[in-house]
């Protein structure tokens, strides 16, 4: 998925002008190739754009080159998590639950692929866009959104929710899940703070 | 700071606390990692991490259940931590981060690091009970504002934006929504498993 041409790529930074490779220093370079290791067999799985054709990044990648060994540590841990093993529903299930909170409109778009390409049903992702409660999801998926919705609305984990949470995931499990929200709340964070736009909403103004 | 085990159990809140002889070869590693990384950071700040008997509290015992994703995100950590961002401004946006979760050992913990870094008392009372605080520098204070703006709008308007890349430059920002985010993972490990402060500081908000 790569847009046609440069138009509608103006913009696509938000607040942050887009960076080409060209404009990159060493240590940049260095967060680039390590982005692109990371994210692009992602985003190609999950059928979203991560990169222009003339090879800059888009959505919060643009903003991480600005801090490129911040970037590299934060991908380090988003490595660690990757392998840790949470299921791609879960996963994508506590993606979208954030980003629908954050209103965050890049990882909306994203991750509404994404979910789609691991069997996440289209009614369920439209309710957590909606911030309405899905249907349709698998048990331990619906958990995690019911874990990830309550920490996020009221920050705190009832007991009910709390002795489920770790009656499907194990104590490790729930660390996990709260890394894995807090990386994307740092992501999500970013796009709102700069004005990130999606990709379609972008290119079709 | 050091303090007692006797009675401590429960500072693990809803998770045991887990002592150093129990741990595998990959939590140990973690163990000492937390250890080289942690302490000189709590002993500066004047708050407990660790109790005499060794076991790990607050959410660092949480994290010893996952060491290599905890590895990670130490990788990140020190990272942030470079970043160049003054003390005062990092404890700032820090105890924003915990009274919004209400996260008693992080508000403790860094109640005390504040005061080191010379946060007033009457800016740290403020912060804690989200008020507007008075007597920060324009840096920590604006830190503060686009910290609160975040946690509860999720955006932040134009004049503050220019503002915040005015003070801390685009890399700057990035970084403090970086470390936002840390304590924001901190704060939520703390609040899900009910980890309680070890009661040593003198938070006012306890």
């Amino acid at each position: 998925m790569q847009p046609s041409g440069t138009r509608g790529a103006e913009g696509l930074g938000g607040r942050l002008p887009l960076l080409a490779p060209a404009d990159l220093d060493d240590q940049q370079r260095h967060a680039y190739d390590l982005m692109g290791q990371l994210i692009l067999p992602e985003a190609e799985a999950g059928g979203f754009t991560v990169k222009l054709g003339d090879g800059s990044f888009i959505g919060p990648f643009n903003a991480l080159l600005h801090v490129p060994g911040i970037a590299a540590g934060m991908g380090a841990w988003a490595s660690q998590l990757n392998a840790f093993g949470i299921a791609d529903d879960v996963r994508q299930v506590v993606v979208l639950t954030v980003a629908a909170a954050w209103g965050a409109d890049y990882e909306i778009e994203a991750h509404s692929s994404a979910a789609r390409a691991v069997g996440v049903p289209d009614d369920a992702i439209d309710a957590l866009i909606d911030r309405r409660v899905p249907q349709g999801l698998t048990t331990d998926a619906a958990t995690a959104h019911l874990l990830t919705a309550s920490l996020l609305t009221d920050r705190t984990v009832p007991e009910n929710l709390y002795a489920r949470a770790v009656a499907a995931f194990g104590e490790a499990g729930v660390v996990a899940l709260l890394c894995l929200l807090g990386q994307y709340q740092v992501v999500c964070s970013i796009l709102r703070c700069f004005e990130v736009p999606a990709l379609v909403h972008s290119a079709a103004s | 700071v050091t303090m007692a085990s006797g009675d401590a159990d429960h500072l693990g809140g809803r998770l045991a606390l887990l002592a150093p002889a129990g741990l595998d070869t990959s939590q140990r590693r973690l163990y000492d990692e937390l250890t080289a990384r942690v302490l000189p950071e709590a002993a500066e700040g004047g708050f407990v991490a660790r109790l005499d008997d060794g076991r790990f509290i607050g959410p660092f015992n949480a994290l010893l259940r996952v060491p290599a994703v905890a590895a990670g995100l130490g990788e990140w950590t020190t990272q942030i931590s470079r970043a160049g961002l003054a003390d005062e401004v990092r404890q700032t946006v820090i105890l924003t981060v915990g009274a919004a979760w209400s996260a008693e050992y992080e508000i403790e913990a860094h109640t005390s690091a504040a005061r080191v870094a010379g946060l007033p008392d009457r800016a740290i009372d403020a912060i804690l009970t989200g008020t507007p605080p008075t007597g920060l520098s324009d840096e920590a204070n604006i830190a503060h504002r686009v910290t609160a703006c975040l946690l509860t709008a999720h955006a932040l308007a134009d004049d503050l934006y220019q503002r915040a890349v005015a003070t801390f430059g685009e890399a700057g920002l990035i970084a403090i929504l970086c470390l936002i985010g840390q304590y924001q993972t901190i704060s939520s490990i703390l609040v899900c498993f009910q980890v309680p402060a070890p009661g040593h500081g003198h938070s006012p908000h306890k």
